[in-house]
């Protein structure tokens, strides 16, 4: 199974400009638990999840704030849509994060992944049949 | 294997009148997702879950955060017994889009586990395990 396999909606994105309320706002109306902030080619810069508008709160920044200041801007975990599944969930557990950013050739977003879409039962079992297995080169 | 074997340690707890502020800089300190609400004076039973979902909620309303959790908190607590299946915890998470559940024993509130809990290596080997071998006992 592949990335690409799951990925169910368009990406939910805001621009450079976009403030941390802005990104909530789009949480809130899309249900997705991390907005990607895209540049005019649509290639991302940050991802902002519900944790990082949690520590916005506690940090008593703003919500005006600009989004891409308080996400994750560097070093972004992305997957190709034909990357394995197991690879990269075991990626996604190394790095402690619930959210994978895939994009095409070019760098432009596909969509995002989220820990959740693991949990459909399918993917679940797809995943307990590869823990089985010798693990994949890194 | 169980869900209560996923449990690591007491459940957080706050109060109904603590403020959604208070709240934030609560799940900052932990680095945990979730909260559930108590009455201090009934500690096992869970009145309402707080997730960082309900502070991006708040955020998108522009919600002043010296409001209290209980006049904010969805009172729906979705639990599930500590004797129960992971799988049946994965399809609960998936099925009610949420990312927490409050684990129950004996009428009282044991844990709380969370979607990487689930979503854990071993774990999945387990399922797997139980699947092969539906007699044995883990």
């Amino acid at each position: 199974m592949k990335v690409g396999d799951l990925i169910k909606k368009p990406p939910v994105v805001v621009g450079l400009d976009a403030t941390v309320e802005d990104v909530a706002v789009q949480m809130v109306e899309n249900n997705v638990g991390s907005v990607v902030v895209v540049d005019s080619e649509r290639r991302p810069v940050a991802i902002v999840t519900e944790r990082d508008v949690v520590r916005t709160i506690a940090r008593r920044t703003p919500p005006t704030a600009k989004a891409a200041e308080v996400g994750t801007a560097r070093d972004l975990l992305t997957a190709k849509p034909d990357d394995d599944l197991y690879q990269v969930l075991d990626a996604m557990r190394k790095r402690r994060v619930r959210h994978l950013i895939v994009v095409d050739e070019g760098g432009r977003l596909v969509g995002v992944l989220s820990i959740r879409d693991f949990t459909e039962d399918w993917a679940l079992k797809e995943l307990s049949g590869k823990v089985w297995w010798p693990k994949p080169e890194e | 294997m169980k869900v209560g074997q996923l449990i690591k340690k007491p459940p957080l707890t706050i109060s109904p009148s603590t403020t959604l502020l208070e709240a934030a800089d609560f799940l900052t300190k932990h680095a945990v997702g979730a909260l559930v609400v108590v009455d201090p004076r009934e500690p096992d039973k869970p009145l309402a879950v707080l997730s960082e979902r309900d502070l991006v909620r708040a955020i998108s309303m522009r919600m002043p955060l010296s409001t209290p959790v209980e006049a904010f908190m969805s009172t729906t607590v979705v639990s599930i017994a500590a004797d129960n299946s992971i799988e049946r915890a994965a399809e609960l998470m998936w099925k009610n889009n949420i990312r927490h559940l409050v684990v129950m024993e004996g009428g009282k509130m044991v844990g709380v586990i969370s979607i990487r809990d689930v979503i854990n290596p071993e774990v999945l080997q387990q399922i797997c395990r139980a699947s092969h071998h539906p007699t044995a006992s883990n």
